[in-house]
């Protein structure tokens, strides 16, 4: 019984820990930042209320962000018609003195992102930013691995293009893969 | 997309280190025969990257608060730690359990980044169940323990158990798990970790309850974990 | 605008960090890579030095920088016994480094009472786990068959 009170107050001090990761994937799932605090906020009262029926704290990360995606498809399905994503700017209006090369990568990024399909959204965000492995995204999104696999690939393929004439403008950028396993 | 002998599903799953050491090497073998292969790779890359880059993670949670009503709604802005403290967090949750005045906390809170780049880290990873390996990882890491020890480098050591190598951590079949509470005992940064998927996996298989030792954490995915340490720049040993 | 500000620096923060492993591991030879032996399988031995030879092969003698470490039972390839003895005394006189773990020949010379020969080209390492961390810290790939 006591071992079962130690288990839910160290589950409780891991989510406190994984509460700026959760916020990070909410805000690259749903482009708002505001709604990104607001989902994280809903998803952490739902697992803190439920943290109890948690054995292991092993399973916590995926469990937390399986929770987050309900929130956010919750959302979706609220707010069909209206655009999720709100901080998608005009382009016309990034100004000369604005165009910091890094600040302009990450808004063509996130402009890029904001783009593809929720369901796409969701895979990505979790491989790249969490991470994930694909058996992990599988069973946090509830569905098939090879459904992880080509929705991965259908949104790379989408960024891709979507970022293609804004990589042009760094001829001189490459990626390194200089670690070997 | 002239090489039709890999899908884009392939290549994605190559980036995203979701292949067997074998496959890894057949596969960049390949790609050092064909540029257009080595170039698909590369632009997933880049394009894994930048997606990484656009989202820095803006907060980390206050440490050492326990009541997380409070933490998680005290955020301090992005610190420079701010993207180690991601990866980091599971490391650090460990060491809080076991040993709370740990040197590591105490570096932690003046930490500079050349600080940093003086302490080794390093990961080591098993995943057979033979005596002989859990034997010779021991050994290794128990020299590099030493050698640290005597020179007075800091270093921060963690041993990932995942496959049949979790055998290493089990309660009961761990035919080393004295000496794993002796280097525990002596060795504040030292931290040993059970993959969680395997144990899930095995405990479904085989229906017996798989207790890890105390000395041990769990974490989500051993393999995941690795790559994480990984790419913050530790260095890996496989046994 | 103050979030945008906030979210540039800690993105140029993180780049420096990331950075620096780069150029560390870009500064003479555009490829280092490290080989692991530690077990006393021939297949894994053999295969070992094949990887090495392909690579070296692949990206061109001047363009990659090769050191094979042994350790522990993987030790026995770089001794006389080694069954692989000929093959690399000619792979060390093509530029690949052979580095042998002093902590292990220590160990064998106590048990054995005899400190292991080691092959012409073989280099001793106070200890093949430190060099292999070692040479990851500068860069080099890690790849163990």
């Amino acid at each position: 019984m006591f071992n079962g009170w130690l288990t839910e107050r160290n589950n409780r001090q891991l989510l406190a820990q994984l509460s700026p990761r959760l916020k990070r994937l909410a805000f690259a799932w749903c482009g708002d930042a505001s709604l990104a605090d607001d989902l994280t906020q809903e998803a952490l009262a739902k697992a803190l209320a439920n943290v109890h029926s948690l054995k292991q704290e092993k399973a916590l990360e995926g469990w937390a962000f399986s929770i987050l995606a309900n929130c956010f498809r919750d959302h979706c399905r609220r707010n069909r018609q209206t655009d999720e994503f709100m901080e998608c700017p005009d382009p016309s209006h990034t100004s000369a003195a604005e165009q910091i090369d890094q600040q302009q990568t990450v808004h063509d990024v996130r402009q890029a992102i904001s783009r593809l399909s929720p369901n796409q959204r969701e895979v990505l965000m979790l491989v790249d930013l969490e991470a994930c492995s694909y058996s992990e995204v599988a069973e946090i999104l509830g569905i098939p691995v090879g459904t992880v696999m080509s929705r991965l690939s259908r949104a790379r393929q989408n960024l891709r293009q979507l970022l293609e004439p804004a990589s042009c403008r760094y001829p001189g950028v490459r990626p390194f893969i200089e670690r070997v396993k | 997309m002239n090489n039709p002998l890999y899908s884009d599903e392939q290549i994605n799953a190559f980036v995203d280190d979701e292949l067997a050491q074998n496959e890894r090497l057949v596969l960049l073998k390949a790609a050092v025969d064909s540029e257009s292969l080595s170039t698909r790779i590369m632009e997933l890359q880049y394009l894994k990257e930048r997606t990484r880059e656009a989202f820095p993670l803006q907060s980390k949670p206050a440490s050492g608060v326990l009541t997380p009503s409070v933490s998680w709604t005290r955020y301090m802005t992005a610190a420079a730690m701010g993207g180690l403290s991601l990866f980091a967090i599971l490391a650090s949750t460990g060491h809080l359990q076991k040993t709370p005045v740990a040197p590591q906390t105490a570096i932690n809170t003046t930490r500079s980044s050349a600080e940093q780049q003086t302490q080794t880290r390093v990961v080591f990873h098993i995943s057979s169940d033979r005596q002989e390996d859990a034997s010779l990882l021991l050994d290794q890491v128990e020299l590099v323990l030493q050698e640290h020890q005597r020179s007075g480098r800091p270093i921060r050591l963690e041993v990932v158990a995942n496959n049949q190598g979790l055998r290493m951590l089990q309660q009961g079949q761990s035919t080393v798990a004295s000496r794993i509470r002796q280097l525990d005992a002596a060795y504040p940064g030292l931290v040993f970790a059970a993959c969680g998927n395997t144990l899930e996996r095995m405990t479904k298989e085989t229906g017996e309850k798989i207790t890890i030792l105390p000395e041990a954490i769990i974490i989500r995915s051993g393999v995941s974990y690795i790559t994480r340490r990984q790419q913050l720049g530790w260095s890996y040993i496989k046994v | 605008m103050k979030t945008v500000t906030q979210s540039l620096m800690a993105l140029m923060l993180l780049m420096g960090l990331f950075t620096s492993s780069v150029v560390l591991a870009g500064d003479t030879s555009p490829h280092k890579i490290v080989i692991q032996v530690s077990t006393d399988d021939p297949r894994t031995q053999k295969i070992a030095l094949n990887n090495a030879v392909n690579l070296q092969k692949a990206l061109g003698q001047d363009n990659v920088v090769i050191e094979i470490v042994a350790y522990g039972p993987g030790l026995g390839m770089l001794t006389s016994s080694s069954k692989e003895g000929p093959r690399i005394t000619s792979l060390a006189m093509q530029d690949i480094k052979f580095s042998a773990c002093g902590n292990t020949m220590k160990g064998i010379e106590k048990k054995t009472g005899k400190m292991p020969v080691l092959l012409d080209g073989v280099t001793v390492t106070e200890a093949g786990v430190l060099r292999i961390m070692e040479l990851q810290e500068q860069g080099y790939a890690y790849v163990r068959p």
